[in-house]
């Protein structure tokens, strides 16, 4: 057998691949584990909620009853003119111009300064909504932006869900560096795993062997992780990247490159190259700029950004959703004052390049949002597939230690988060129902949320007992999925009809689908479903000499 | 290329995952399951599972490919997730469902679909020849089944031991011995346990 | 005449040569002697240094350098780019390094001729 210096080598896997010695083996399964267990949770909680969040808009149009209208397919125009020349010079140096959920055009004037509350650079301005028919203004607002005003735009139950998922509800920036650094545990648990599964091929098609026995545990944990390994790794590296890229990495080459000047950096990687010139004219017709990107791209316009609007370097960048059949945003580029078209855009940088093209690749690898509904589903798959890894891993861990009672606690609170985190999305969705009738949506959301949160791990504190809990949650997730639409329905959301009028299918099918979905939990506590497919009720049966 | 050639493309290699794992030797073996005794051909089947990702790649859009390869890998492990028992009793509820058909022994009721027989007959071997779905499930009462056979073997054995038929008196808390030919039977009946292995040729521990 | 390599290098004391050969017979030898002697006694806590804060600081330190050293691109900013999108994926490598490697001064050296090479890099660009 040969050896290094770490003592003998294993067998080679698979034909002969690099051979790890038993020491080094046993460090990897230790790191694996150990860190796996003392992050897992939080990473479940982290995939969980980003699996919900890729149907985040539909979610919203369901919220707040309304389909996304087709981008920006109403004039603007004269709109942006009108409010413009009242806005003070300072805040017309960036445009952004959007639709929301309720199909209000929103047009926010903005610039950057320091708050004084946070002491940071921010986003400062005025955001109007507009009236897409008569462009009246509907809404105004002055203030600073952070993240959290922008999200208000929004709904609070999608919105709630996205912080969730990228922030864990942390503040900036220890939100983001903490799911950063389990995005970091993710990738490591994917690479460890790797090197750790010696018979990778060869189990690639064996199903569990038992469903309480510990080699069953650990097929099941061996199987979904094989085979979601590779987006795994995906889901893992571009989501620590938008995690840690703009907390830690960015400020790191803000002062390296650019002496810390900031703008320098953003000018360089986001502003298009133009000489400056601060004479004013008479900015380009936003309408004319709107449909010709419009036509070269072959989709409508989600969003334009203004640089400099009514001055004579003026740019105006317009961005599109990924035409069929490709995976990344469409950027073009006019001129602010001719309205002359200038060409495709990258999203980072000036000219298109390798490092573009893979920056451009982050969001839709991510997101999966490139192809509609279909991708997302896929998306949801894949993020179902992952949490399950996560759960199964952890639950592998507690069945080894399962004569610790600090360890069957543990267990305890793996199924508690494990279905906690459904419940509380579910509870959070009928809180932003119920306080939107009087109250605020946007607090009352995340207390529901964390209030569920804090009576599961109570309610498994208390009963103690697995299956128990399991029967508990299952019962709950399954009358509140039953009761949302209802509970929807009676805070004033759109009725069936309305929706089937108004051409608001997301109302119906995400109806239709927490209906389904809720009667599907019965039958299967029931155990209806089970026997169907022919599960044997959990037991959980004590085998010798494991 | 539209979404229902990539929906056709994720099926068809779906379709060549499930013969792996039908074949797969590791997964025969692990479920009790006997060899197919046909040629596996993994390599053949593996390149029909990434042909129809070949000709989304050649035909398709980028989109199309990555959908496929997210649709294969979750879909294909929901698969094979599912242990060949499972996936038997599955298919004969949904047949059941379905057509008001039952797959054995017990025949087919409804006169038209008598021709999916052979093709259901197939289907049962490519899952291995598992036995009937009233078998499939009855884990505890099997297990109980058998240790009841052992005690009686034991007590048949002790029998021997003490000096042939009738010989021995039965030790504390164990059943009354029965020295038939069907005693393994009546043993187990007194044990309580229901034995559904009628129509089954009978072991019958043999007494000299 | 000099029998070694080694000893052409502190043939003449006054040279350059000389003198960092000097330096390093009189300080590095025994700092290097006492490491290893450190790491030889108490490796549990070496590996947790070298797979935990070690390569943290390496893996910064790599990516913060890595716009100096890859070419700018067509667009000017592959470097920058590059350094965004790949950081957490080499502190996920340096992490697994640290874990796998089997000879825990071979890793300290590593990881110590990354970090110093970068900082050198790092202080080039911004001198």
């Amino acid at each position: 057998m040969q050896g290094n210096e770490e003592g003998p080598v294993a067998e080679p896997r698979n034909g002969g691949a690099a051979a790890l010695s038993q020491a080094q083996m046993k460090r990897l399964t230790a790191v694996h584990g150990w860190s796996g267990t003392l992050l897992g949770l939080l990473l479940y909680i982290v995939v969980a909620t980003g699996t919900i969040a890729v149907f985040a808009q539909e979610i919203r149009e369901w919220s707040v009853g309304a389909s996304a209208p087709p981008g920006i397919d109403v004039p603007v125009d004269a709109a942006v003119r009108k409010l413009a020349a009242f806005m003070p010079r300072g805040v017309l140096g960036e445009v952004g111009i959007w639709r929301n959920s309720r199909g209000e055009v929103v047009v926010a004037f903005h610039t950057h300064a320091t708050n004084p509350a946070s002491r940071e650079e921010e986003d400062f301005g005025t955001v109007f909504h507009l009236d897409p028919a008569t462009g009246e203004v509907v809404s105004r607002l002055n203030d600073f932006y952070s993240d959290a005003l922008w999200d208000r735009d929004g709904d609070a139950l999608s919105s709630f869900l996205i912080d969730m998922h990228v922030a864990l509800y942390l503040p900036y920036p220890w939100g983001y560096i903490l799911v950063g650094v389990l995005g970091l545990l993710m990738m490591f648990a994917a690479l460890s795993g790797l090197l750790m599964h010696r018979h990778l091929i060869r189990d690639l098609f064996v199903a569990a062997r038992s469903r309480s026995r510990l080699v069953g545990h650990r097929d099941r944990h061996a199987l979904a992780s094989s085979w979601s390994l590779p987006f795994a790794i995906i889901l893992a590296f571009t989501g620590s990247f938008y995690a840690l890229a703009f907390t830690i990495t960015s400020p790191i080459l803000t002062e390296i490159a650019f002496g810390g000047d900031e703008e320098a950096m953003e000018e360089t990687l986001w502003a298009p190259p133009v000489a400056e010139d601060t004479r004013r004219a008479e900015p380009a017709d936003l309408d004319a700029v709107i449909g010709r990107s419009s036509a070269e791209v072959g989709g409508p316009a989600e969003y334009v950004g203004i640089s400099n609007y009514g001055r004579a370097d003026s740019r105006i960048s317009v961005w599109h959703h990924p035409p069929e059949g490709r995976l990344t945003w469409v950027q073009t580029l006019f001129d602010g004052v001719s309205g002359a078209y200038l060409g495709p855009r990258p999203e980072i940088g000036n000219a298109f390049s390798v490092g573009s093209s893979l920056f451009a690749l982050m969001w839709p690898l991510h997101v999966g949002d490139f192809a509609g509904v279909a991708s997302k589903l896929v998306w949801v798959g894949l993020g179902a597939t992952t949490g399950f890894v996560v759960l199964t891993g952890l639950s592998l861990w507690v069945r080894r230690r399962e004569a610790e009672p600090a360890w069957r606690r543990f267990g305890l609170a793996i199924v508690a988060t494990g279905y906690g985190v459904p419940l509380g999305a579910v509870a959070a969705a009928h809180g932003a129902f119920l306080s939107g009738v009087s109250g605020d949506p946007f607090l009352w959301t995340p207390i529901s949320f964390f209030a569920t949160a804090l009576g599961c791990y109570a309610a498994a504190w208390r009963l103690g007992d697995p299956l128990r809990l399991r029967h508990l949650y299952l019962t709950l997730l399954a009358y509140g999925c039953l009761a949302l639409p209802i509970v929807r329905l009676f805070c004033g959301g759109t009725s069936w009809a309305e929706a089937l009028r108004l051409g608001h299918g997301e109302v119906i099918v995400i109806d239709l689908l927490l209906f389904a979905g809720g009667g599907l939990m019965l039958a299967w506590r029931g155990s209806w479903l089970r026997r169907v497919v022919g599960i044997e009720a959990r037991q959980p049966l004590r085998q010798p000499a494991e | 290329m539209s979404g229902i050639w990539t929906l056709l493309a994720v099926g068809a290699s779906l379709a060549a995952v499930a013969r792996l794992a039908a074949s797969d030797p590791k997964r025969r073996r692990v479920f009790g399951l006997p060899p197919t005794g046909r040629p596996r051909r993994a390599r053949l089947l593996l390149g029909m599972a990434l042909a129809p990702c070949a000709a989304l790649a050649w035909l398709g859009t980028t989109a199309d490919v990555v959908i496929w390869c997210g649709a294969v890998t979750t879909l294909g492990w929901f698969l094979v997730a599912i242990p060949p028992a499972t996936q038997l009793s599955m298919a004969q509820a949904a047949s059941g469902a379905l057509a008001g058909m039952t797959v054995g022994r017990v025949g087919l009721r409804t006169p038209s679909l008598r021709g999916l027989a052979p093709l259901a007959r197939r289907f049962k071997e490519g899952l291995g020849g598992l036995p009937p779905l009233r078998r499939v499930g009855a884990g505890a009462d099997r297990i109980a089944l058998l240790e009841a056979l052992i005690a009686a073997l034991e007590a048949s054995l002790a029998d021997r031991g003490a000096g042939g038929r009738g010989g021995g008196s039965p030790l504390p808390g164990e059943p009354e011995r029965s020295v038939s030919r069907n005693g393994w039977r009546r043993e187990a009946e007194t044990a309580g346990v229901r034995d559904d292995s009628r129509g089954e040729p009978e072991r019958v521990a043999s007494n000299p | 005449m000099p029998t070694r390599q080694a000893d052409q290098w502190t043939a003449n004391p006054e040279s350059l040569r000389g003198r960092i050969a000097a330096y390093g017979d009189r300080h590095g030898r025994p700092l290097y002697a006492a490491f290893r002697g450190w790491v030889a006694t108490r490796p549990r806590l070496a590996r947790w240094l070298l797979a935990g804060p070690v390569a943290i600081v390496a893996g910064l330190l790599f990516t913060a350098a890595m716009p100096v050293w890859l070419p700018a691109g067509s667009a000017g900013v592959d470097g920058l780019v590059w350094s965004l999108v790949l950081g957490p994926l080499v502190w996920a490598l340096a992490l697994l390094y640290g874990v796998l490697e089997a000879n825990l001064m071979r890793g300290f050296a590593l990881f110590g001729a990354v970090a110093v090479l970068s900082a050198l890099l790092i202080a080039g660009a911004m001198l």
